[in-house]
């Protein structure tokens, strides 16, 4: 019987479940130290001194880090530019940017220890947002040439500009906008804004670093990347690759939030200062300071045939990448490239910035940049609709893109269900017409009545490509198989879904393959466990590598039975003759025929996949993505116009995803997706004052709760194969997430007869204020 | 370093003791509150008394003056006690949502008042229903009504060394119905930016008597005692409702923008208890 396409259970749920998993905060070294880092006040300051000397002193205290102590460390890390201290050098860029560190035998005292610091600022004006930031009389807040990093990216892949808040711009086009403009006969012009927003991952930042007396470093950190970060950690410490050892246990949530090197470099060089292993967990307020997604401002015109077709479209976005560019370049640019979204329009031109601030660093956040364009396209479809009078899902299907379309980049797609998952949500979300009344519906007490409003949205979303990821399967005498694998099992299910390919490729039980957690000593390099590229890409890799350990064993087998390897084959732990059930003999005994007894030996097979392609700095022109994930989500809330406040009755998604391997595990993927995109909705918003954020904590920053979660939840399946993934499965963790936010918007423009939020989250007092303005407009 | 001594007397005469002994020992009930300001190192306690050892803190007693609710019971045994929903139907509104289950089960009823945090649902109710705080302390027992208990954000009438027995509820007033009414403003787990309490009761459709509470928006729970009295002979009819909720709206302690968002939220409030009480007296 198949493994692929049945709900095999977590491999790792009774542990979780049963609280015994250990996480990276729960590893324990002998000897081990606890570190506290001091963060900077202010949101832009030259530092003018650090003085640890009282903090050194205090009993317990073992060593402090400042920017006297790096050794020859190289200073300055980042994934695309090197732009990110270890800890403060000459200025500090946002409020909680790291100044010095503490290593004590314990939280409280390297805590206490913090508080002796003393720190000499010299505040200057900071850069709050994107606008300000782009004035020629802006402070520049890197004003030193910064080198490209080479680990991740391919550095000939951007123009990046020098000493200049604006770091990169992507851009790409076809026809002529200007042109079709004015030749259309409406233009829809708006600007849409998204804010910062946090991952609310449930399990904070921790690393413990610790080297040995060869000069190894070992870093136990829930990273997402591990090959990454080790060669990034190895270029920061002038080592080999072989020399950084990264160990990834279970992850307690990520969604971007552990792309790249975050705490590592701190505590390694913390760690050789001590000369003792040190460890270092987030609070959570840190947290907040530490990784969140880009807030954007998105100006979109698009030019339309009275009739509904989408002839032009310009979108420019402008991506606020925080003190630090992170992934900023690479997601300004993947998002810039969709911008437009699923559509076919013949007039394109799309631009994307990335942007420092002195805000928190961003970087990669489920959806990677498409949510914040998708909150902007999926709701001016609308505003057309609604100004021309035309059906919401009839205007998307008219100008939907379909397999064989050439899109902006030059590239044809293929592989892809766009029409099934968007008439599918529109028939389960129900009538979405303009024409149509919204229902309304009295609360007690309430003379005003609630309305009740419908949308959808659908969306296309790129992976990362370039890439490659490496997979080993090993088949042990016993006749169980491990795939060693650097993907990261960080919640969403990797360790069996992958166990599910390779079983599947050995005709093995489920529970007779192994899958490792990450160590770079012994497993092989992966890029990166993100962009929803691990079944694409290592589950492609481990399928490969698994065919070829079926293929030496049933070469084994041949040999030893006397048989041609072609008419063998496996079946449940057995080699058979094709055709004759009956005749079957154990891969044990195979083993054992070959080597001998005891039984001992092994197989095992290595397979690179490499996704090729990449688009031109020039141009914007190439191969973007190896893939297209598409999705769409239909939503009816709830609005209670006097008091704002939205609520989701009804949450539906529906994703293209190939082949699910494990449909139960693609229906929670889709149900994460929904509760991340209704909080962006409607509550989640990092709020600053002068640069300080006010609400860093989960008793301020409001995630969804379960009085929230809509009545009706439902994620639907589509599977359109494609030709080069495992049994054609392509990613399921981000279809679903950038439809949502803008399918709400549209339920609650529905339901308030048109009046529309530019900016996310959809709060009480803005729905309010929206109702005002629109009122006061029509007085 | 952060450290303090955690006792578990076994009487309240001890803990009272304990409690006056230092300026810095702090009584410890569910914890759901005092654990967060000790993990955000707002408080620095010496002693921590546990009140869990002492007997006779917990449970809800009817007698022939009212009811009478134990400091120590857990909010979530109050919200589904017979006795508090068949005749204070508002507290048991108030107290059903508060937080989350999880946190009803440990958070008790004198805690949260012991904690006067404005943005808090039963503080509201209780002021409604004319509740009063049953004390003890080294100078003995008293009993102050609620709307004196709370002084402030964060401040209650409690000397040093004062503990919370109990909470007594006066004899439900007959025929008269309750209404509670809460905004978040953000999400529904949330706790309160506006709440309303609200208790009714009329004869030949005129309002006979009426308490409105408006609370988490203002320091502490206000009686909105103009309004109260403006309505009493009165037919609540949508018209004076309207008023009555405006005035509501610009009569609450702090609110300096008539037409600003607080404004509208007490305003609209206000609107719908009275709405609601009549509608329920009438049908």
């Amino acid at each position: 019987m198949s493994t692929i396409g049945v709900d095999t259970p977590r491999v790792d749920g009774p542990a979780k479940v049963s609280g015994t998993v250990q996480y990276a905060a729960d590893i324990q070294l002998p000897g081990m130290l606890h570190a506290k880092v001091l963060r900077s006040i202010y949101p832009h300051a030259r530092l003018v001194s650090v003085d640890t000397s009282a903090a050194e002193r205090l009993p317990g205290v073992i060593s402090c880090l400042t920017r006297d102590g790096l050794g020859d460390a190289k200073p300055y890390y980042g994934s695309v530019l090197k732009d990110q201290p270890i800890v403060a050098i000459d200025k500090v860029r946002y409020v909680g940017d790291p100044i010095a560190a503490v290593a004590a035998l314990d939280r409280q005292t390297a805590e206490d220890a913090l508080e002796l610091i003393e720190v000499e600022y010299e505040p200057l004006p900071a850069v709050l947002d994107v606008d300000l930031a782009l004035r020629p009389d802006a402070p520049v807040i890197h004003d030193r040439e910064l080198e490209i990093a080479s680990s991740f990216i391919d550095p000939d892949a951007f123009h990046f500009k020098q000493r200049s808040n604006l770091i990169t711009t992507f851009h790409v086009e076809q026809g002529n906008v200007e042109r079709a403009f004015a030749e259309a006969d409406e233009l829809f012009d708006s600007t849409y804004s998204c804010p910062t927003v946090q991952h609310g991952n449930m399990e904070p930042h921790s690393a413990t670093a610790t080297w040995d007396a060869s000069g190894q470093l070992t870093v136990y950190t829930p990273c997402q990347n591990p090959s990454v970060v080790r060669d990034q950690l190895a270029d920061m410490f002038g080592l080999r690759p072989g020399q950084v050892r990264i160990v990834v246990p279970y992850v307690g949530g990520a969604y971007g939030a552990k792309t790249h090197l975050r705490l590592e470099p701190l505590v390694a060089v913390l760690s050789r200062k001590a000369a003792r292993p040190v460890q270092l967990t987030l609070t959570r307020e840190e947290v907040f300071m530490t990784a969140v997604r880009h807030a954007c401002v998105v100006r979109i015109r698009t030019g339309v045939k009275r009739d509904g077709t989408l002839v032009a479209r310009q979108v420019e976005s402008f991506f606020d990448t925080g003190a630090y560019a992170h992934t900023g370049p690479i997601t300004s640019k993947n998002a810039g490239t969709v911008s437009a979204g699923p559509y076919r329009i013949p007039h394109q031109s799309l631009t994307a910035h990335c942007i420092y601030t002195n805000k928190p660093p961003a970087g990669p956040y489920r959806g990677f940049g498409v949510s914040q364009v998708a909150w902007a396209y999926e709701q001016q479809m609308d505003e057309i609709a609604h100004a021309l009078g035309l059906d919401r899902l009839g205007i998307r299907l008219q100008n939907l893109v379909h397999e064989g379309d050439r899109i902006v980049t030059g590239e044809t797609l293929s592989a892809l269900d766009l029409e099934g998952p968007l008439r599918e949500v529109a028939r389960q979300i129900g009538d979405v017409d303009i024409a149509r009344k919204p229902t309304q519906h009295y609360e007690r007490g309430s003379r005003r009545p609630l309305v009740r409003g419908r949308g959808i949205a659908c969306v296309i979303k790129t992976t990362m490509t370039p890439s490659t990821s490496a997979a080993t399967v090993r088949l042990d005498s016993d006749g169980t198989a491990t795939l060693f694998t650097s993907s990261v099992e960080m919640g969403q299910g990797a360790r069996t879904s992958l166990a599910q390919i390779v079983a599947e490729e050995l005709r093995l039980p489920v529970e007779n393959v192994f899958v490792t957690l990450p160590d770079t000593d012994v497993t092989p390099y992966d890029q990166s466990t993100s962009s929803s590229r691990t079944i694409f890409m290592m589950g492609r890799a481990a399928q490969q590598a698994a065919g070829q350990v079926r293929e030496q064993l049933l070469a084994m087998a041949g040999t030893a039975l006397e048989v041609a390897p072609g008419d063998l084959e496996l079946d449940g732990g057995d080699i058979c003759v094709k055709g004759v059930p009956v005749r079957r003999v154990s891969i044990p005994d195979i083993f054992e025929r070959t080597f001998g007894r005891p039984r001992g030996g092994c197989l095992s097979a290595s397979v690179v996949n490499r996704a090729v392609g990449g688009l031109d700095r020039d141009t914007g022109r190439g191969k973007s993505s190896a893939f297209f994930f598409v999705g769409a989500a239909g939503a009816e809330v709830e609005v209670d116009p006097e008091l704002g406040i939205v609520h989701v009755l009804r949450l539906v998604v529906a994703t293209d995803v190939g082949k699910a391997i494990n449909p139960r595990q693609v229906h929670l993927q889709n149900e994460g997706s929904m509760l991340m995109g209704l909080g962006t909705a409607i509550f989640e918003e990092m709020t600053f004052a002068d640069g300080q954020p006010t609400n860093a904590s989960l008793l301020h920053y409001m995630l969804p709760s379960i009085k929230d979660h809509p009545r009706e939840f439902r994620s639907i399946i589509f599977e359109r194969p494609h030709p080069e993934g495992p049994f054609g499965a392509k990613g399921a963790g981000e279809a679903a997430i950038p439809a949502i936010a803008p399918a709400i918007a549209n339920a609650v423009a529905d339901a308030l007869g048109g009046t529309r939020l530019h900016s996310m989250p959809m709060l009480p007092h803005r729905v309010l204020a929206a109702i005002r303005e629109r009122e006061a407009a029509r007085e | 370093m952060q450290t303090f001594v955690l006792t578990e007397p076994s009487s309240l005469n001890n803990a009272t003791k304990l409690l006056a002994s230092d300026p810095d020992a702090r009584p410890l009930a569910g914890g759901t509150a005092l654990v967060i300001l000790l993990k955000h190192r707002l408080i620095a306690p010496s002693i921590l008394v546990s009140l869990d050892k002492i007997k006779g803190l917990t449970g809800i007693r009817e007698g022939p003056d009212g009811l009478w609710i134990g400091a120590l019971t857990p909010i979530q045994d109050v919200a589904a006690a017979q006795a508090v929903r068949k005749h204070y139907p508002i507290l048991a509104m108030a107290c059903r949502l508060v937080a989350n289950v999880r946190i009803r089960n440990v958070a008790t009823l004198g805690g949260n008042v012991a904690h006067a945090d404005p943005s808090s649902d039963p503080p509201t109710a209780l002021a409604a229903l004319g509740a009063s705080v049953e004390c003890v302390g080294p100078h003995g027992p008293r009993e102050i009504p609620i709307q004196e208990f709370l002084i402030g954000s964060y401040e209650t009438a409690l000397e040093p060394g004062e503990l919370i027995r109990g909470i007594r509820l006066p004899s439900p007033i007959s025929d008269a119905r309750g209404r509670y009414l809460k905004f978040t403003d953000r999400q529904s787990e949330d706790r309160p930016s506006c709440t309303v309490g609200a208790m009714y009761r009329q004869k030949g459709g005129k309002c006979e008597e009426l308490r409105l509470v408006v609370g988490a928006i203002c320091p502490v729970p206000t009686r909105m005692v103009e309004i109260e009295a403006t309505a009493v002979g009165q037919r609540l009819d949508p018209e004076l409702i309207d008023e009555l909720a405006a005035r509501a709206g610009r009569g609450v302690p702090g609110i300096t923008d008539p037409s600003g968002p607080a404004a509208n939220v007490v305003r609209v409030l206000v609107r719908r208890i009275l709405d609601d009480c009549v509608a329920q007296e009438n049908a």
